[in-house]
């Protein structure tokens, strides 16, 4: 398992944000883009068209599934697909949250924020 | 809403749908429908947000990640090794895009100049919108004007083939250089782009070529009547581009009423005239004869 996870890391900053998105619950391909934008401050916008190309890629290396949970089905469109972390999608975003927790250490060691 | 923004969202949401064919059929399977919800979504929150000029906003970064992810998932598949009768097959489709292309310009400028909108940031995106479109149309155009040689390769005489093998050489230098262009741009300060002219004479001599080279071969087509009909199409198309851009360059002649002589009603024409030949290898196609050689 610990292989499988080191082999897809480092992410790629796509995949990080969307597995971040993610992260606090199950969201449709809207929300998800939604999400990354707001969570980034508009610097990252996915389209449609990367969007569900890095769905599939996702989905096929066990890091996001399909849900049958709605948040809301009153008021939400019946055809649209919820995606979720898997267990294996969350290790690997917590094994990519710590690889940059431990970049962001070495960057606050030699002081590079402070010369933005 | 009121029945003119829910025209402009429909219109959106029928254009996406049929863009959604340059995807593979299993991806447009498994996504087509979560990917024309998704982007219904975010066409209703612009308009919501900006009204057409940001649903304008929308489409152009929306048609470049579509053309690369349709490219990408297509690569995955193996879709993109193309065999020569698919070539030939493909010229049709994108003689009649580009084309398309093409017209829909003049329609928006139409729109644009005796529609309601009149703001300048609506021109401003509309332009933008138009340059990046025509840019990108080199692209399907090459494949076109693949398929176009191979097919009348047979047929047309060495001048034909010359005008067919320039306009592809053409068609290559075109995008060629706009991709140098790009590099230089992403990796150079600008002044630095600025002092390498060979990539703007690049451009222009193969975009020349292109035209030249259509108008050999309507040369030849209509010594050979290579087309089951319209054969003036080919000449007429390369020499109504030579004189767009020639216009544009060197200024329209005085004897031409100016009103009329703009870039806009010719790239029309010229729109017009490759929708045109487009249905003429459609015609072709379904004869299923082989070509004479001559």
């Amino acid at each position: 398992m610990h292989e499988d996870i080191q082999r897809l890391l480092p992410l790629t900053p796509t995949m990080f944000h969307m597995l971040l998105a993610l992260a606090d619950g199950e969201k449709h391909g809207y929300g998800i883009m939604q999400a990354v934008e707001k969570e980034t401050q508009g610097q990252m916008q996915i389209r449609t068209g990367s969007l569900y190309g890095s769905i599939q890629r996702m989905i096929a290396a066990g890091l996001i599934e399909e849900t049958n949970e709605r948040p809301d089905p009153v008021l939400d469109d019946e055809r649209r697909r919820y995606y979720g972390l898997t267990d294996f999608g969350r290790r690997v975003l917590s094994a990519e949250a710590s690889r940059i927790a431990q970049a962001m250490k070495v960057i606050q060691v030699k002081h590079i924020l402070g010369e933005v | 809403m009121r029945r003119s923004s829910c025209g402009w969202l429909l219109v959106s949401e029928r254009l996406y749908k049929r863009l959604l064919y340059l995807y593979s059929k299993q991806f447009r399977a498994a996504y087509g429908r979560q990917m024309r919800l998704t982007f219904r979504d975010a066409c209703r929150e612009a308009y919501h947000r900006k009204g057409v000029g940001g649903l304008l906003a929308l489409w152009l970064p929306t048609l470049l990640d579509l053309i690369k992810s349709a490219l990408e998932d297509r690569a995955r598949q193996g879709e993109i090794t193309m065999s020569k009768a698919r070539l030939i097959g493909l010229a049709v489709p994108l003689t009649i895009l580009v084309g398309s292309i093409w017209l829909l310009e003049f329609i928006g400028n139409l729109l644009l100049r005796f529609g309601q909108v009149r703001e300048e940031r609506f021109w401003d995106l509309f332009l933008t919108f138009w340059v990046f479109a025509f840019i990108l149309s080199f692209i399907p155009l090459l494949f076109a004007l693949l398929g176009t040689r191979l097919r009348f390769h047979p047929s047309a005489s060495t001048l034909g083939r010359f005008g067919l093998a320039l306009s592809v050489t053409g068609g290559v230098g075109v995008i060629v250089s706009m991709m140098a262009r790009l590099l230089l741009d992403a990796v150079a300060p600008e002044p630095e782009v600025g002092a390498v002219p060979w990539v703007g004479y690049a451009a222009v001599a193969s975009f020349w070529s292109v035209w030249i080279g259509y108008i050999l071969f309507g040369v030849d087509a209509l010594r050979y009547r290579l087309l089951p009909r319209w054969n003036l199409l080919p000449g007429l198309l390369g020499a109504t581009i030579v004189l767009t851009f020639g216009f544009e360059w060197f200024g329209v002649p005085a004897f031409l009423p100016t009103q009329w002589a703009t870039p806009s009603l010719f790239i029309s024409i010229n729109g017009a005239c490759l929708v045109l030949l487009g249905i003429v290898l459609i015609d072709q196609r379904r004869e299923q004869q082989p070509i004479e050689a001559i």
